[in-house]
């Protein structure tokens, strides 16, 4: 074997080895449903009937009884706000799950005055483990928040310019907003109780607001009372129960894994299978063929 | 060589490949943290300063506030070696505001019966104050000398260079002494108002309430309930105002005075499935507001349906239903019944003794086509016409009876019916014997059109010429390899003559030995040998000699004698 043909072979064998890890290699990106890890949403995705959504086009036409989990850490082009106005005036439920993301920007357009308030909520005494986790237990009867005793965020934020009416959970009176992110409270640092979750009637729909969208992830499904507030979500869900992931920031793994699954849907279409055969058959004939022309 | 090109290349493919390696690292920071990793800190400074603004606040006779702060702080997470001591400390500090709560109420009753002039009950409120007083005094002891103790536990959880713990520890403990005002301020008033009956005092205090509710495990939308229940202040039965809501929904609004009855009906739209169901007793001057939350199952009551369609259905008809739908006997007005065969659809109403009757069409077609006697004058119409593909076999009718009343649930029935269409089965049978007769046309005139063939004259055999045998090559040998090959020839052309079998072209010497050698017994061995000097004559580098040339001429003539004089 001639050193340009070894060559050759060992770059393609290099290359479908790092493919097949990059395949198999479980993703570790925040809110992924795939993801089996602590920051993961694969523990949800599995315990309720809740299937991912990769573009806000394939948004169901008919949106009653249909449900919408988003987490919003990209931005939104018109088109795509354009398609959550439909969705929620013509009967959805839209549960915008907001911490430090884009959540205002689909606030402001959809002409509401509530906003995310972007700066760290922190509760030093009432809290799981330290002040990061706050514990929110003051809660207004609703389904929304029906059966629940106690949530716990993690590295939540808190909500503004709320009405009274609108409020469905407030943090503990312990609770500020940490403007210098110094984790101490100083003069001048709002302090609680701040309103965590909100419900607001839009068109035939609905948005509920909550301030962490941690509350989804598999290590904070199980305390406290989180996992009664995701039956909540799907209890009101008659048809679809949706969770975006187009708007997850990809990491290069699944960039990656995405530009595999392209090619594999390429080769999985008849002319791609085609193609497939004819250049395998091609490669291991072509020797043959040769020895046939010196012959 | 390729031992080293081998590592070359691994290297040089590891560095092209290493930014790639980054997809396997970990994502960006995201604003949350793995809670199973998170380490415990909990904030002792924050705590004590949280237990000095409860004690300010009861300091300034706000028991109720101080109260609501203090079950808050109730959900404080504290490590467990002293959950027990920080459990008692709260409930003592409960306690004694509720004390002082009690204190101020006697004091203000004892007021207004000295304006009614009801001495000795006055006398005797004063005296239970005074009791009331030095239980307060007792349980503030108690809370002052926990105080420290708590401090101490906590203390081992602060940084003991902070000087902060220091001061929130000061603080706390000048709000505890700060509690001990409304304690004297309290009992001052209790002495100002035994010498002088008629003064006007001027009290804090809060009615605590208390309220027991009763209500039904299971409700229907749109069916009335009954809730009862129980609302009360220790020593007071004034109106208060009850909200009864259901979820996020007020279903009532009620004042009542103590026991109450009230009747609330789930709105029409409420899902099925479990809800909350919540009474509040709103705050009223000195009487604090409570409420109670209670699970109750919204559920809908099935109905039945008694169904009667023909076993045997001709397509081109109407498809006749009729049936009944009621519950526990009662029938079941006004629903709305859904047939639905197929494509087509239709709806009727159940009437007063809940029985309906509706006809389902079969499917049709409809086709737009132009209708016009008048050249200049067209106009378009749709004719429908009955199209199903079916021909005969069950087919499935599906009735969706939807109850006007809210609290009844929606019934779907399915039924088989054996459906038969005439008109594709007609359609069917022409097109088999259609097909039938071509076929059996075609089967028909295939034998003349043979005949026709047969009467083609054949061609003549023709007589083709004997095979001749290619003309024997002409050889030229010279010296001792051609007198060797000479000989080997001569004697395969008798062997070819006497054998028949004429040596192939790619037949070797050996093959044609082993070919003839069966049919020559008696020249085997001479015609092996010739053949063997023939090919050393031919393939061998050996030297050849005169003996061998004449040994093989030798063996040639012996194999012509033998083979000519060799009976036929």
């Amino acid at each position: 074997m001639n050193l340009r043909r070894f060559l050759a072979i060992l770059i393609v064998v290099l290359i479908l080895i790092l493919a097949i890890l990059v395949w198999f290699f479980p993703s570790q990106e925040d809110f992924r449903t795939e993801n089996p890890f602590w920051n993961g949403t694969k523990e949800i995705s599995s315990g309720y009937p809740i299937s991912p959504l990769e573009s806000l086009s394939n948004l169901p036409s008919s949106p009653q009884g249909s449900t919408l989990i988003l987490i919003p850490y990209l931005q939104f082009n018109p088109a795509e706000l354009e398609a959550l106005d439909s969705f929620i005036t013509r009967g959805g439920t839209l549960i915008l799950a907001d911490d430090y993301g884009y959540g205002n920007q689909i606030l402001e357009y959809l002409g509401l005055k509530a906003r995310f308030s972007g700066q760290s909520l922190l509760d030093p005494l009432s809290n799981y483990k330290n002040e990061r986790f706050p514990q929110i237990s003051h809660f207004k009867s609703s389904y929304v928040t029906s059966n629940i005793d106690n949530l716990i965020f993690n590295h939540a934020t808190c909500l503004t310019d709320i009405e009274a009416t609108d409020v469905l959970a407030l943090s503990s009176s312990f609770s500020f907003l940490d403007l210098n992110d110094n984790r101490k409270w100083q003069e001048g640092e709002p302090t609680g109780p701040l309103p965590v979750i909100s419900h607001h009637n839009l068109g035939n729909g609905e948005i509920i607001l909550v301030s962490d969208p941690s509350l989804f992830i598999n290590s904070m499904e199980t305390i406290a009372s989180n996992d009664k507030f995701i039956q909540n979500m799907a209890a009101i869900t008659k048809s679809n129960l949706l969770i975006d992931q187009s708007h997850l920031p990809p990491s290069n793994l699944h960039q990656t894994k995405n530009l595999l699954a392209h090619i594999h849907g390429l080769f999985i279409t008849p002319l791609g299978t085609l193609g497939l055969v004819i250049l395998t058959l091609t490669i291991t004939l072509m020797p043959l063929w040769h020895e046939r022309r010196r012959h | 060589m390729k031992r080293l090109a081998f590592v070359l290349s691994i290297i040089t493919l590891l560095t092209i490949f290493s930014p790639g390696f980054s997809i396997f690292a970990q994502p960006t920071l995201t604003p949350h943290e793995n809670p199973a990793v998170a380490e415990s800190s909990p904030d002792p400074i924050t705590l004590l300063l949280a237990y000095g603004n409860v004690f300010d606040l009861a300091a300034i006779r706000q028991y109720q506030d101080a109260q609501s702060l203090l079950s808050e702080l109730e959900k404080t997470s504290i490590p467990d070696e002293i959950r027990y001591m920080f459990d008692r400390y709260n409930a003592l500090s409960h306690q004694l505001f509720s004390t002082l709560n009690n204190v101020e109420f006697l004091l203000d009753e004892a007021s207004a019966l000295f304006a009614n002039n009801q001495l000795s009950d006055a006398k005797e409120k004063l005296d239970t104050a005074e009791a009331t007083i030095s239980e307060a005094r007792f349980l503030l002891e108690d809370i002052a000398a926990a105080t420290s103790k708590l401090a101490d536990k906590l203390a081992v959880f602060a940084d003991p260079a902070q000087s902060q713990f220091k001061q929130a520890n000061d603080h706390l403990k000048e709000s505890l002494d700060r509690l001990r005002q409304p304690t004297n301020k309290l009992n001052q008033l209790r002495e100002n108002l035994e010498l002088n009956p008629q003064m006007i005092i001027k009290t804090s205090f809060y009615h605590s309430t208390f309220l027991e509710v009763f209500a039904p495990e299971t409700a229907y939308p749109g069916l009335p309930i009954t809730i009862t229940g129980q609302v009360s202040s220790p020593g007071s039965n004034v109106y208060r105002t009850i909200e009864v809501l259901l979820d996020n929904t007020q279903l009532t609004e009620e004042t009542i005075q103590g026991k109450f009855s009230l009747k609330i009906t789930p709105p029409p739209q409420t899902s099925t499935g479990k809800h909350g169901l919540t009474i509040v007793a709103t705050p009223q001057g000195r009487y604090l507001g409570t409420s109670k939350r209670l699970s109750i199952y919204i559920s809908r009551i099935p109905i039945q349906t008694d169904i009667q369609v023909p076993q045997l259905v001709i397509l081109s008809q109407p498809i006749q239903v009729s049936g009944k739908a009621y519950h526990n006997l009662s029938p079941i007005q006004d629903a709305t019944v859904s047939l639905a065969f197929r494509r087509s659809l239709t709806t009727a109403k159940t009437t007063t003794d809940g029985s309906f009757t509706a006809a389902v069409k079969p499917p049709q077609l409809s086709i737009l086509t132009t209708t016009s006697s008048n050249f200049f004058y067209a106009t378009t119409t749709t004719i429908t016409l009955p199209f199903d593909l079916s021909l005969v076999g069950p087919q499935e009718i599906t009735a969706n009876i939807t109850p006007v009343e809210p609290w009844y649930a929606p019934l779907q029935i399915k039924r088989w019916i054996f459906t038969v269409n005439p008109l594709n089965i007609g359609l069917m049978l022409v097109a088999f014997l259609s097909f039938g007769l071509l076929v059996y046309n075609r089967v028909r005139t295939r034998p003349s059109a043979l005949r026709e063939e047969k009467g083609i004259p054949q061609p003549l055999a023709q007589e083709l010429p004997p095979v001749m045998p290619p003309p024997e090559p002409e050889y030229e040998f010279t010296g001792i390899k051609g007198r060797i090959l000479s000989a080997y020839i001569s004697g395969l052309e008798v062997v070819e003559k006497i054998t028949g079998i004429p040596m192939a072209a790619p037949t070797t010497l050996r093959e044609f030995l082993k070919i003839v050698t069966p049919r020559l017994p008696t020249v085997s061995q001479p015609f092996t040998e010739l053949t063997i000097i023939a090919e050393v004559a031919l393939y061998s580098a050996h030297r050849l000699d005169e003996d061998t040339a004449t040994r093989a001429e030798q063996l040639a003539n012996t194999i012509k004698e033998e083979l000519y004089s060799e009976p036929a």
